[in-house]
């Protein structure tokens, strides 16, 4: 250390790490965590995180301003989860207009709940103190049609998000984690020579930087007999050594120091992580490689290549905050429309490729991120930049939402079978339980339960990513509330096998099912039900697949029926015909049966009615027919379907389906005058049910309604 | 996972070993019967290919033709590939049918020579050359 070296309030062993080291385990201790992420470093007194949380309810909003401190981009930024499963994320970019305001324009709105942020305009005034604390920002939302908002954030952080980092490094490797800035004499003139960490890097970028201890060392054997990394290598060396490993979204990342990658002397370092569900978690530099080879007659050779490995070190880490190259920005589908960058002197260029090539480069570098590379780690929407994060709500994505438990409600997700596994092709149902478990009676609405509005469903197939599933229908009711007892239960069905999005539950494999019922402006989060689909069994079924998984014959299952869509009935039949004893049967043949039970309505349309030749139901010379009803093919599929093995359909229809199903099935006999058969079946359905334990309260009410029949 | 795809394509062309391997032609006697010498150069296919087909030729010769090209974004980098160009003075011509680009590049072989190809999101074929090879990073 020199007489130069800076400059910065920081404690005095953090002053004194090496530029070079070959462990980064000295760096971990003689910087805890806790005190790295808070220190001075931005010289801000404004810039930061804030925060509200509403007094009950899951509602709760971050605000990031960035108007002061190193790098302002004088922007103001938030996320609003008006639920556990709604958001809206904001971006603003503000002006000075007052010694302790800023006010601005949103210009940029994302999340599943824009309408929840109708403003278009907003004033921040901020309560200054030395004293963290007591800090806070007070928001103006207005303009756009909206209300006047008014909210006050509290101080949270002086970062935008925190970040850890774990740098693990190849035995015989060096890792350059630290530098000198003036080592090297090819440097801006005003460069204040200072010895300076990638902590301080991504700090001075506005992260709330930690460092996680080190595993020691990666065993050069894991690389394989070539002693050559390759990507699947570092991947598995990655779960292996990264104390934090997880295949979740989550703000942390590991960095590998190492000697070659298998791609040769060409690769100077790569963020590697592609693999699995999860990516950008991990990131390698390769010492030997051309980050290596100072330029011939290069007047400090030595601090060039320190110089290379830390700004590959930071560029590579760079990539796991989903930056692109600065010459790529305009390309893809990028967060926001972005413009290249090919002369930015940033750590996400390549110093070769600026005009003047890297002399130009690194006598003009700051050591720094751009403008634009700022604005996207620090402001926009977390799920675009944080490490292992995924599609929306992928894996966990409940676990990680700020829910507060009901008082008093219990949601059950479960399946009606001793072990949650499906048949293939067998569409899976499942069945909701919501108890008052607590000592009050609670209002809900009727139907809260049954309702998908109320709901929100996500399926996770292992190993990839999240879905949720969005029903073929909504229905618009009038709710009415009901009183639940403590005690009390309501159930109800959920067909989630198949919905607008496709087949969320049909491919062999283990799947993680979890709903969320929205009352009352909490979030009622079920267990986590995890299922199992079997592989096929046959030729047949992989081949009736192909059909079966289709938008039409799932649309034919949820509406129980259609007349129209032929071409999906047409593979009902061909299930019921080639797998008759199979679970999936019942499903088919319920919906081949339902439709022929009474006379139908069906809008017929003459004529072309294609692309340009879109014309009214009128003008196509639409008119209704009436599709006759066929009572003794309908009466003979339902006894297939609900009656002759009563045991498999009430397992695979699920109870609740099964005794609705057998209940319109008796009701449709009595009103065509049979109600001997149709208190029969009534007496099939107690003995099914009492088999398979349902509750009594249930049994009494199938006795009541076949004792009523009987009359 | 939601990620961007990145659309934008160079290729580097560069001699292996920093400097041209003379390569002689099958026959022995290729110099002495005339043929042209030979040199082996590196081709990098770099940013931005998207399952693309790429064409390399020289002299009327096509030397290369490379398809289902696809860049890896985040080192901006799809394949490298090596060609046998005449030595000295000579144009190669770069086609990348499946998006409608052509380009020409006049290189001389005598000296260490790296030529970088890119290909624009408006399907422009953009080239640099220099004397290093290109990194990656």
């Amino acid at each position: 250390m020199t007489a130069e070296y800076i400059l910065e309030e920081r404690p005095a062993e953090y002053r004194a790490e090496s530029i070079a080291h070959p462990s980064v385990e000295p760096r971990a201790s003689a910087e805890p965590a806790g005190r790295t992420a808070e220190t001075a470093d931005l010289g801000a007194d404004v810039s930061g995180r804030y925060q509200w949380h509403a007094a009950s309810g899951p509602r709760r909003e971050t605000v990031r301003v960035d108007v002061d401190g190193r790098y302002p981009q004088m922007t103001v930024s938030g996320h609003r989860a008006s639920s556990m499963s709604t958001w809206v994320d904001w971006i603003a970019a503000v002006a000075p207009t007052g010694a302790h305001e800023w006010s601005g324009t949103i210009w940029y709105k994302d999340g599943n709940d824009v309408a929840a942020l109708p403003q278009t305009d907003v004033v921040v005034t901020a309560k200054r103190s030395k004293y963290p604390g007591a800090r806070s920002v007070k928001v103006e939302f207005s303009g756009g049609g909206g209300p006047k908002l008014r909210r006050v954030y509290d101080f949270k952080s002086r970062r935008y998000h925190p970040v850890d980092f774990e740098f693990d490094t190849v035995e015989g490797t060096v890792a350059t984690t630290g530098i000198f800035t003036c080592a090297h004499p090819n440097r801006p003139a005003d460069m204040a020579c200072e010895t300076l960490s990638i902590e301080t890097v991504f700090r001075r970028a506005g992260l709330g930087v930690t460092v996680s201890a080190g595993s020691g060392g990666v065993p050069l054997s894991l690389s394989g007999a070539d002693a050559l990394w390759s990507d699947q290598e570092m991947h598995d060396a990655m779960q292996a050594y990264w104390a934090r490993f997880a295949d979740v979204p989550q703000w942390a990342m590991w960095v590998l120091f190492a000697a070659t990658h298998e791609f040769g002397h060409g690769l100077g370092g790569i963020m590697f992580d592609q693999i699995g569900p999860n990516h950008h978690q991990g990131t390698a530099l390769f010492n030997e490689s051309f980050i290596s080879d100072p330029p011939v007659g290069d007047a400090a050779p030595d601090a060039w290549v320190q110089r290379m490995r830390f700004w590959t070190a930071c560029h590579e880490m760079g990539h796991a905050f989903n930056l692109a190259h600065s010459w790529q920005k305009s390309l893809g589908v990028g967060w926001i429309p972005l413009a290249d960058e090919p002369e930015a002197r940033s750590f996400m260029n390549y110093p070769y490729f600026v005009a003047g090539g890297e002399a130009a480069f690194f006598a003009d570098f700051e050591y720094r991120f751009s403008d634009q590379e700022l604005l996207f780690m620090r402001h926009a929407p977390a799920q675009f930049v944080q490490m292992g994060n995924a599609d929306w709500f992928d894996h966990h994505g409940f676990e990680q939402a700020e829910t507060l438990p009901h008082p008093g409600l219990k949601l059950e997700l479960r399946a009606n079978r001793p072990r949650p596994e499906f048949e293939f092709l067998e569409p899976t149902m499942l069945e909701l339980k919501l108890t008052n478990v607590g000592d009050e009676p609670v209002l809900i609405e009727d139907d809260l339960v049954s309702a998908v509005d109320h709901m929100t469903v996500i399926v996770k197939k292992e190993r990839a990513s999240a879905r949720q599933w969005v029903p073929y229908a909504r229905y618009c009711f009038k709710s009415r509330k009901v009183v639940l007892e403590p005690g009390q239960s309501r159930y109800a069905p959920l067909f989630a096998a198949a919905g607008r999005n496709g087949w969320e539950l049909a491919e062999p494999g283990r799947y993680l099912v979890q709903v969320a019922l929205h009352h009352d402006g909490l979030d009622l989060v079920s267990n986590p039900l995890n299922l199992r689909i079997a592989p096929p069994r046959s030729y047949d079924e992989e081949y009736l697949a192909q059909d079966f998984f289709s938008d039409g014959v799932g649309r034919v299952l949820a509406f129980d029926g259609s007349h129209v869509l032929n071409g999906a009935n047409d593979v009902l039949r061909e299930v019921v015909a080639k797998l008759p004893n199979r679970p999936v049967a019942h499903h088919a043949l319920v919906a081949l049966a339902k439709p022929l039970t009474r006379n139908a309505k069906l809008l017929a349309l003459s004529g072309e009615n294609g692309a340009g030749t879109l014309r009214s139901a009128a003008e196509a010379g639409g008119k209704f027919k009436v599709v006759k009803a066929k009572p003794e093919e309908a009466r003979k599929q339902l006894d297939e379907a609900l009656m002759k093995r009563d045991e498999v359909a009430a397992e695979t229809l699920g109870h609740i389906e099964y005794r609705a199903y057998v209940d319109e099935y008796s009701d449709w006999l009595a009103a065509n005058g049979d109600a001997a058969a149709a208190a029969k079946r009534q007496s099939e359905l107690l003995s099914t049910l009492k088999a398979r334990k349902v509750a009594d309260w249930v049994l009494k009410a199938v006795e009541k309604k076949r004792d009523g029949l009987k009359k | 996972v939601r990620r961007r795809a990145w659309a934008q394509a160079s290729l580097v062309i560069g001699l292996t070993a920093l400097a041209p391997v003379m390569v002689p032609t099958p026959r022995a006697s290729g110099e002495e019967s005339g043929e042209e010498r030979k040199v082996t150069i590196a081709v990098d296919l770099q940013d931005g290919f998207i399952n693309d087909t790429v064409s390399i030729s020289a002299s009327g010769n096509e030397l290369l033709r490379e398809e289902g090209v696809s860049t890896r974004f985040q080192i901006g980098l799809a394949k490298s590939v090596k060609v046998e160009v005449p030595e000295g003075r000579t144009t190669l011509t770069i086609d990348v049918p499946t998006k409608g680009a052509s380009t020409t590049v006049p290189i001389d072989t005598s000296q260490p020579v790296f030529v970088g190809i890119s290909l624009t999101k408006d399907h422009r074929l953009d080239v640099k050359v220099q004397s290093r090879p290109y990194g990656y990073l």
